[in-house]
Order: structure tokens, then sequence, then C-alpha cells
């Protein structure tokens, strides 16, 4: 490498910096390639696995390269969106197997979303203001995580997780805004 | 540039900011830093010119990394940490890039008999002959045997072998006196 010229050197330098945040979001999302992996053995909808594995890993990693309150709520995000992917493939797909009902389907992906969504809004209420673009950016994360776990149910099961999401958050963010 | 307490603790909040991805936190830490990377490396290497260049591609590094910053870590201390592992990889390149330039410079001396390499041929054994002159006759002894696969002196095979290390050795540092290189 040869010397790049003093007042050339601040805007790759800044560059720099971008790339490093860049690979290293890209790392961290890296998760959501594996969930992805897992979905299109477990689920067989491979197409959909893949498309909606791609836009967690977008998202994800754009979150994560953004930083501050959008970094927390992506790493947050991807660590309680393994536990609403891993919740109902265990419990639906080891279980129940073949005795599976819509009813039982709704109530355990709903039981997921509602777990998910008491443990980010303790989180949540640690941040103040930003409660609202924290619980948003990690309960994405979270819905696209459990949908990729609940593709082989079609839209009930993702239906039954935003319900109970909601369910969980809805408090935080209404106390929240009455404080603020 | 001297770094206070003061300095240090800026230091160490901007660049935790910088990690964070708070990026108006990048020009203080550009400034506070670049200075001190270059005094830093200057004082290693000795070589101000030298210096510019490996502070830039350690200021790259630095920030590269910064997403990886642990907070409870000194900044200044893992600033330094990076560029000096930046000068050090700067000197091993160029001492291997040496190297290969000098074992290419061997390779290429050419078999043919055009005046060039006669001239080449001659100096390197005028110099051969200047080392093996300089050097203890049992080691001359041991060395001539070995690549002439002549008459070995009157010992056994291990101390030999042995004898023939201590001359190479030897021969090594003679060459090294004169050309400054070990590599014939």
């Amino acid at each position: 490498m040869t010397m790049i010229a003093p007042d050339r050197f601040i805007e790759h330098a800044r560059r720099a910096y971008e790339w490093g945040r860049l690979e290293h979001a890209a790392l961290q999302s890296s998760v959501a390639l594996l969930l992805t992996a897992i979905s299109v053995g477990v689920c067989r909808e491979s197409a959909w696995s893949v498309a909606i594995g791609a836009s967690l890993f977008v998202l994800a990693t754009s979150l994560l390269w953004l930083g501050r309150t959008a970094a927390r709520a992506a790493r947050a995000g991807l660590r309680a969106g393994v536990l609403a992917f891993a919740i109902p493939i265990v419990v639906l797909h080891g279980y129940f197997g073949a005795d599976c009902s819509i009813e039982t389907v709704l109530i355990v992906n709903a039981l997921t979303g509602l777990v998910v969504g008491v443990l980010l809004s303790v989180q949540a209420m640690r941040l103040g203001g930003r409660c609202y673009a924290y619980l948003f950016g990690a309960g994405t994360l979270v819905i696209l995580s459990g949908t990729l776990g609940c593709l082989f149910f079609g839209p009930i099961g993702v239906t039954g997780m935003v319900v109970g999401y909601f369910v969980a958050t809805a408090p935080v963010m209404v106390y929240r805004g009455a404080t603020a | 540039m001297q770094l206070d307490d003061v300095g240090r603790a800026e230091l160490n909040r901007n660049l935790t900011a910088l990690a964070d991805g708070e990026r108006h936190a990048f020009d203080p830490v550009y400034r506070t830093l670049w200075p001190l990377l270059v005094r830093f490396i200057a004082a290693t290497s000795g070589d101000r010119a030298l210096a510019e260049e490996i502070a830039q591609r350690a200021m790259l590094k630095i920030l590269t990394k910064v997403a990886t910053f642990d907070p409870s870590r000194d900044a200044l201390a893992w600033s330094l940490a990076i560029a000096f592992n930046e000068y050090r990889s700067f000197r091993r390149k160029r001492s291997h890039a040496t190297c290969d330039l000098q074992e290419s410079v061997a390779l290429a001396i050419p078999e043919h008999d055009t005046p060039e390499a006669i001239a080449m041929r001659d100096n390197l054994h005028e110099a051969v002959r200047e080392v093996l002159a300089a050097l203890r006759p049992t080691d001359r002894e041991a060395i001539v045997a070995a690549i002439h696969a002549g008459q070995r002196p009157p010992v056994s095979a291990a101390a030999f072998r042995k004898r023939l290390q201590r001359a190479i050795a030897n021969a090594r540092q003679l060459w090294k006196r004169h050309y400054d290189d070990d590599r014939p």
C-alpha cells in the first residue's frame, strides 16, 4: 500500500469505519443463515424459508450497522428470535408431531410471542424514550425468526406469535407513552 | 503531543461511542489518534516518513476493527497495540520482500557466457574465495570436503557434521560482515 494524500485520507478512514461496521454486522447476523438452513430442512417450504431468511439477515445486518438503539434492538431481537424459532419447532414438530391441531399451533405460538415480548419489554423499560424503536426493531426480527420456524403451519402460526408479542409489549408502550 | 488522564478518558469515551455507532465521535477520535500514532511509530521505527505511512495503515485497521472494541479496555493501549502489530507486519513483509529480491537476483545469475554473466560469476567466486580464505583451516577443510565430497578429516561422522555446522555458521558470519547478508 502506498501512502494516501493526507487531505483524502480522512475519506478512506470513514469508508474503512463503515466497511468494518458492515462486516462485523454481517458476521453477527449470520445466525439468521443458520436458522434459514434449519427452516429449509424442517419446514419443506424452501422458497419461503430463503426469502424470509434473507429478509431477516438483511434487516439484522442493517440495524447492527446503524448502531446505537437499532444495534441493541438487533442483538436482542436475534437472541429472542432464536427462542421464537426454536420453541414452535421443538414443541410442534418434536412433541405433537402429526397430532398437531390449529388450536395447538395458535396457543403455542401465542405463548412464545408472549414470553419473548415480556423478555424484550423488561429490557426496553431501561431505554426510556427509545423503547418504541427498540421494541419495533427487536419485534420485527423476532417475528421473522418465528415465521421461519412456523412456515410449516402457515399464517395461523405467525398470527399467533404476532398477537402474543403485541399483547406482551403493548402495556410497556402505553406506560412509556403516558410517562414521556 | 502528550495525552493526559483527561485526554485519555475522553479518547476512551469517544472510541466507545464510535464502537456503538455514534458517527459524531469519528472526528474527535481521528484528531486525537492520528498524531499519537505517528509519534508512536516514529519513535519505534526512527523514521518519520515511514511512520506516516504505517500510521495510515494502523488508523484504517483501528477504524475497521472499532466495532469490536471492548469498552472495558483502555482505548489508547488497544489502538497502539494495533499500530505496533501493523509496524511489525510491515517490517516482516519488507524483510521477506528483500529476501525474495536477493533470491531472485541469485537465481537470475545467467548461465551463458555474456560479459555481464561472466563478471557476475567472477565477482561471486571472488567473494566466496575471500570468505573461505578468512576461515580457520579446520572450518575451510570441512566445507571443502563437504562441497567436493573429498577426503574427510579423520573424525567420526557425528563429529564431522558438528564441525561442518560450525564452519557454515562461521562462514555465514563472515559473509554477513562483508556483504551484510548471510545468503551468497
